[in-house]
């Protein structure tokens, strides 16, 4: 009976798992990582799905970032033949188009929000909320250093080369055919940053070799790798190979037969798992270590060479399950006095219902019905008449005290095998008693 | 008081029949040679307890395990968990038995391995063969108390039980794989 002071079992239960799930109904969030609405509060962002959505958006940002920082390092122009639109960065940690329409230098609208503080704050923000993890706060912005030496190449580039809109940077065509190399050569030494920015979004020639399976891990992301392959996976790849300041830890996992060709600014981790030797162990030594112990160490026993693979360890079959030969189903007294002891115990058993549960309950029982079948197959043998006998004249009463008597002889001679029946041929009633009347009266 | 026999199996047959016959109780094998000082450490044969003829007849390598008196500690015990153990020697020597040295992959004698209904029974000691017991035990009180351990969890239905004694009661051993 309820009373308001003790409150019901399912209030209880109620009152627990609104507890549980943080006081009740929670309302519902938008997540602009996912884009959907959910009422999950802080545990979404430990959700796979959002995991996912964020290492997707991430990693698309730090390719847009790759492009840029080839021009942190190599200060070009802007010039204006160039495609406005594809200089245009919209930045998801502070929700704001870059554009670089009225900027001298190429990206320096971005390069120059990336190195404010104000993207700083919002770019820690957006990491402690939906969980980016906070050591990758340097791979996202452009640092102050970075900056200086920015401007400083600006004001050279002012002064070195006379400013002119119709200027053209064109990319060395010998290196622009390999595609192979094309990335690596060009951002390193030309600012070939027209190509790059013409390919940045669609195709980026391949890095590496395509028919690997690997996955891209970022550690310092606390460690969630994107499952199975990279869907672009030569852009991933041209990210670990260029952000070498900010990725110094990123690794590529290959699969264990081939290696990766990469540079020597990442590293390469195989994904080997080394199971322990299955072999069975060839030698043992008692250990006297212990100064304690009383007792003396366990001898060693000489090894066969030929040491089997089939024992307890390898799970194979138990021998005493291999019946030979020469055991088969009869019972010799040979047997039944090494059982002395086994069928003491069976017998001191009280005879009680055991736990079906228990080891080896079915074997038990299987083998307590043969042993009763045993001992009785040894009982009907002694008792029974041979089957010859069967078919002598007499009744069955006369044909068994004759196999007694038979019996009793060769049990004195201790031969019992050397006992063979005497077979006669069945003779009819009617057979003998022709004979009888055709014997000769005495 | 020490008048209970333990068997000496030394042929494949006789562990077959021993280990298939036992039914709903442990049966315990103690693969060792009857000359060995641990082995019959294990049989509590303690010169102190034995005639000078018999303390020098160890040295001589005589057969004494036909005498149950030989075998006060295992005979003993023997008699005390009659109920729900059963207790038999194995001569390692003996070329048939070699199939259950190699299969248990026996190297340091004594051994011994527990059955129950024909099963296996594995005891986690602490040690890295969880498969048999080797060596001695430090008492016949240890030696009951593993017993009634594994014939609880075989009860239970439990393949593998926890050992009761204390780890400083447990022979340490070590195992080598390649001299490594």
């Amino acid at each position: 009976m309820e009373t308001e002071d003790a409150p019901g079992p399912s209030k209880m239960a109620s009152n627990a798992k609104a507890k549980r799930t943080g006081g009740g109904r929670r309302e519902f969030q938008f997540c602009s990582v996912c884009r959907c609405n959910h009422d999950q509060g802080n545990r979404h962002r430990y959700f796979p799905g959002h995991v996912r959505s964020l290492t997707t958006l991430l990693s698309r940002f730090h390719r847009k970032i790759s492009d840029l920082r080839s021009f942190v390092r190599n200060p070009s122009l802007l010039l204006p033949e160039h495609d406005a639109a594809l200089n245009r960065l919209w930045c998801i940690f502070c929700s704001c188009d870059l554009h670089e329409t009225d900027s001298l230098f190429a990206r320096s609208n971005a390069i120059k929000h990336l190195a404010s503080s104000m993207h700083l704050l919002n770019l820690k923000n957006f990491l402690e909320k939906h969980g980016g993890g906070m050591d990758r706060v340097d791979s996202f912005r452009v640092s102050e250093a970075d900056l200086v030496k920015w401007e400083k190449g600006c004001e050279a580039l002012k002064g070195a080369v006379p400013f002119s809109c119709n200027r053209t940077i064109e990319p060395s065509l010998g290196s622009s055919k390999d595609i192979q190399h094309a990335v690596t050569s060009n951002i390193e030494e030309n600012s070939v940053h027209s190509t790059f920015s013409y390919i940045s979004d669609s195709v980026i020639p391949l890095q590496n070799l395509t028919n690997e399976n690997y996955v891209e891990y970022h550690p310092k992301v606390n460690g969630f790798p994107i499952s199975g392959s990279v869907s672009n996976a030569a852009t991933s790849c041209s990210i670990s190979m260029e952000g070498n300041d900010d990725l110094n830890n990123a690794c590529i996992f290959g699969s264990p037969s081939r290696q990766l060709s990469v540079s020597t600014s990442t590293c390469y981790v195989k994904n080997v798992i080394r199971l322990p030797p299955n072999n069975s162990i060839d030698k043992r030594i008692g250990s006297a270590g212990d100064p304690n112990q009383a007792l003396p160490e366990p001898t060693l026993r000489s090894l066969s060479s030929e040491v089997s693979q089939l024992n307890v360890h390898a799970g194979g079959p138990p021998p005493w399950f291999e019946i030979s030969e020469g055991q088969g189903s009869n019972v010799t007294k040979e047997d039944t006095n090494t059982n002395t002891l086994a069928s003491q115990s069976f017998h001191s058993m009280k005879s009680k219902e055991l736990n079906p549960k228990r080891v080896g309950a079915a074997w038990a029982e299987r083998r307590r019905a043969e042993l009763k079948m045993e001992k009785r197959e040894i009982v009907s043998k002694s008792w029974l008449p041979n089957f010859g006998s069967v078919w002598q004249e007499g009744t069955r009463k006369k044909s068994r005290k004759e196999f007694e008597m038979r019996n009793r002889i060769h049990s004195g001679n201790e031969s019992p095998s050397e006992i063979s029946p005497k077979v006669q041929p069945y003779i009819s009633k009617r057979h003998r008693s022709s004979d009888l009347r055709g014997a000769p009266d005495i | 008081m020490s008048g209970f026999l333990l068997p000496t199996l030394t042929t494949k047959r006789d562990v077959d029949s021993i280990i298939r016959d036992t039914l709903d109780t442990v049966l315990l094998l103690r693969f060792g040679r009857a000359a060995d000082f641990l082995c019959l450490h294990l049989d509590d044969i303690v010169p102190s307890l034995l005639p000078l003829f018999l303390f020098f007849s160890l040295f001589l390598n005589l057969s004494l395990t036909c005498c149950g008196l030989l075998h006060p500690q295992l005979s003993k015990s023997a008699w005390k968990v009659s109920k729900f153990a059963n207790i038999a020697l194995v001569d390692a020597d003996a070329e048939e038995v070699q199939v259950y040295l190699n299969y248990f992959d026996i190297t340091l004698l004594p051994s011994t391995v527990f059955f129950f209904n024909a099963h296996h029974m594995k005891m986690d000691s602490g040690t890295p063969d969880h498969t048999k017991w080797v060596g001695s035990f430090y008492t016949k009180q240890d030696l009951i108390d593993v017993l009634e351990a594994i014939f609880r969890g075989a009860m239970k239905g439990k393949l593998i039980v926890r050992c009761p004694l204390p780890p400083e009661r447990i022979p340490k051993y070590r195992l080598l794989f390649k001299d490594v």
